[in-house]
């Protein structure tokens, strides 16, 4: 399956693209599975967002709804296929 | 045993140019300090019903038990008075250099009254007070005031001042301290109406601790824990430290809550412009702290003014860059820089004066306003910066703006006030109720009018909880304003929380004060000072009718990007504020019971609704 993963706010800088697609090889990819890809494919530009195969401190990883809405997903191991394949990779954020 | 709190507060009469150094009282002490102490000497001494512009009004300024420590992050003083912008108990806070040149004078804090027949200075040397003629600094703006100050007694003293809108008791005038500022409910005004335009503080004591060693360990362990964040790429604290507060508009702006166009957008496709990574990336910044602060969260810029000049600036901050920026489809990084030098000029909160200028500027579209001499309208410049003007020097259609959104609505009439994005003619903070309901519960709760500070913003933005749902959002703002209220008896900066176990605090207060409290004593003194703040409302005539949202909010759907339509539901919403009454002791009007004030220790205090 193509999954995509797109690139909030401070990762759009980091990585220098607002998103990424990806054709996911194995069967049954997870959401780990794709922000893994994704680090290697921009190993370049030192995008590190993994930390023991579990999010670092302070990235949020969402999935986009039909309605244009973002639900958290929480446990990496979460199938692509259940959140559909439009993931969000963004930074903690709460504002002055 | 000694502690760090002196139990000593300077009142200083404006009326007759006296001062007085007092102790403070023994019922006062298990109120820890800053907004404990501040809301207690007002609610105490101050008539709910006065106007707040009177010589009656008070202003109480405060600093808690860990100012001027090494605790990092405590760098903020308090001040509480009654607000001439919502007509509501108000607290505000600064951080800076200010509170621990306060402890450093030997007191916990300083209460101005009455009113000068004059303009004034105030100096305050240690527990000293004097007066200085005011003349040569009326008109000038903050920044100009505060230099001349520090020229003429000497650059040792910490200073604040009030700029032209102040001077003319504009409602929203802030009091601005060197880079930081008391932004919210126009603290400003309220020293203009007693005729003092900059206070002076120069302190040569320190303070002592309870428990040093026990003290000492505190502080590292929790330095450590704060820079190890600060080092972390995508941690939030450590996003403010590399690009300040401004770090984060892109996950708003991707949840669709980024206010825009006088909130009737989610989302501004000019945003990344004027985000903290692009005043990072794109100006030449210098990052400043407050005292003993390892984030240095606050920025000052470099940027070119619209006259083709360069200046230095603070800010924008976060807030600032919505409330100039995207509320008022301003996607300009010099305008806004601009805009927000203005509001530090005239000494105006540039929070609700973004919100007002908004509101001017679709008053404008529906031609129910015009200004002589320059067009109204959305991000254009000339429209932006002269409405800031205005409202600073209360010319034009800029008298009636300095009123704040909702009175200006009241004065403009047409439906007006279905649009002014305020509770309590407090501007809206950088969030959409719409969006995230348990902040907008928060808003319209919120003691002081359209409070961001004790809102669930992180577990809303972040995702944790559904942002648009009504479930468990009562009781997720009750605790929030609780505890809030609570770390604010310590002024602890908002962001201290952020990554500081709760479990400090009542460690803290005990190592420095010798005072032992857990921490659900602790939780519970902010429940007791917001039971306190809304019986002060009370008696100044707020009653449920006012805990709500202008009107868009429940009848206009967001539009664009991912704001997936939405808008509050009325039914849906008064359920929910039912409960949180419920859940906050307090009857179906919002009065909090008899037995709620008893169990919270405060049965003395009473709301007669006959008084």
């Amino acid at each position: 399956m193509t999954a995509t993963l797109e690139f909030v706010g401070y990762f759009a800088s980091v990585a220098g693209e607002t998103s990424f697609r990806a054709e996911m090889k194995n069967s049954d990819p997870t959401v780990r599975d794709l922000l893994i890809r994704a680090e290697e494919d921009f190993s370049e530009r030192s995008l590190v967002v993994l930390k023991q195969d579990e999010p670092r401190q302070g990235v949020l990883v969402f999935h986009r709804t039909a309605t244009g809405g973002m639900v958290r997903i929480f446990d990496l191991d979460t199938p692509l296929q259940t959140v559909g394949s439009r993931i969000l990779l963004a930074a903690e954020m709460e504002g002055g | 045993m000694a502690g760090s709190m002196h139990h000593r507060v300077i009142r200083i009469d404006c009326g007759s140019g006296s001062s007085r150094v007092l102790p403070v009282a023994e019922d006062l002490k298990p109120w820890i300090g800053g907004m404990g102490y501040g809301t207690r000497y007002l609610v105490d001494e101050v008539d709910p019903g006065i106007d707040a512009l009177a010589p009656e009004n008070k202003i109480i300024l405060t600093v808690g038990p860990l100012t001027g420590t090494t605790a990092p992050m405590h760098a903020q003083s308090c001040i509480v008075t009654k607000s001439p912008l919502s007509g509501t108990i108000l607290n505000s806070y600064a951080g800076g250099f200010l509170g621990a040149e306060i402890k450093y004078c030997g007191i916990d804090g300083v209460i101005i009254e009455g009113r000068s027949d004059s303009w004034k200075l105030i100096l305050i040397d240690n527990d000293r007070v004097s007066f200085e003629d005011a003349e040569p600094v009326m008109g000038l703006g903050t920044e100009e005031t505060e230099k001349w100050v520090k020229n003429r007694f000497g650059s040792d003293y910490r200073t604040m001042s009030i700029g032209r809108a102040g001077e003319k008791k504009v409602r929203m005038a802030a009091l601005f301290s060197e880079t930081r500022t008391f932004g919210r409910g126009g603290i400003g005004a309220v020293l203009g109406s007693k005729r003092i335009k900059a206070i002076a503080i120069r302190g040569t004591g320190g303070t002592d601790l309870a428990d040093p060693e026990e003290f000492r360990r505190l502080a590292a362990e929790n330095m450590k824990i704060i820079t190890e964040s600060c080092n972390e790429e995508f941690n939030l604290v450590g996003m403010f430290s590399r690009f300040g507060t401004g770090a984060g508009m892109g996950l708003i702006q991707a949840r669709g809550s980024l206010a825009t166009r006088n909130s009737r957008f989610g989302s501004f496709d000019e945003a990344e412009g004027i985000s903290g990574q692009t005043y990072d990336k794109d100006f030449y910044s210098r990052s400043i702290s407050c005292h003993g602060c390892p984030v240095h969260c606050g920025r000052i810029h470099k940027f070119q003014t619209v006259d083709g000049g360069e200046t230095w600036a603070r800010g924008p901050e976060y807030e600032t860059m919505y409330s100039l920026g995207s509320q008022l489809s301003n996607g300009n990084p010099h305008v806004l820089a601009e805009a927000n030098r203005l509001t530090e000029v005239y000494g105006i909160d540039s929070l609700t004066a973004g919100v007002t200028v908004a509101f001017a500027l679709e008053c404008a579209e529906k031609g129910l306003i015009r200004e002589e001499g320059y067009r109204l309208e959305f991000g254009n410049p000339e429209s932006i910066l002269g409405l800031l003007r205005a409202i600073g020097e209360r010319r034009g259609v800029g008298d009636i703006l300095a009123e704040g959104p909702e009175r200006a609505a009241k004065l403009i009439g047409g439906g007006a006030e279905a649009f002014a994005m305020q509770v309590k003619n407090s501007g809206f903070a950088a969030w959409m109720p719409r969006r995230m309901v348990g902040t907008g519960l928060a808003f319209a709760t919120s003691n002081r009018g359209a409070c961001h500070k004790r809102a669930p913003i992180g577990a809303e933005i972040t995702g944790q909880v559904d942002m648009t749902g009504y479930g468990n959002k009562a009781a997720m703002v009750k605790s929030g304003q609780d505890m809030v209220n609570a770390i604010f008896t310590l002024i602890s900066c908002r962001f201290h929380e952020f990554v500081t176990p709760a479990d400090f605090y009542p460690d803290y207060i005990r190592a420095a004060t010798g005072i032992s409290i857990s921490l659900d004593e602790f939780r519970r003194l902010g429940e007791r000072i917001w039971n306190l703040e809304k019986l002060f409302n009370l008696a100044a005539g707020f009653e449920r009718k006012h805990d709500t949202l202008p009107a868009r909010c429940f009848k206009e759907e967001v539009k664009g990007g991912n704001s997936e339509s939405s808008v509050l539901d009325f039914a849906r919403w008064q359920e929910m504020l039912t409960e949180y009454y419920t859940l906050r002791g307090w009857d179906d009007e919002g009065v909090p019971t008899d037995d709620t004030l008893e169990a919270l220790g405060i049965g003395s205090y009473r709301y007669d609704s006959n008084s």
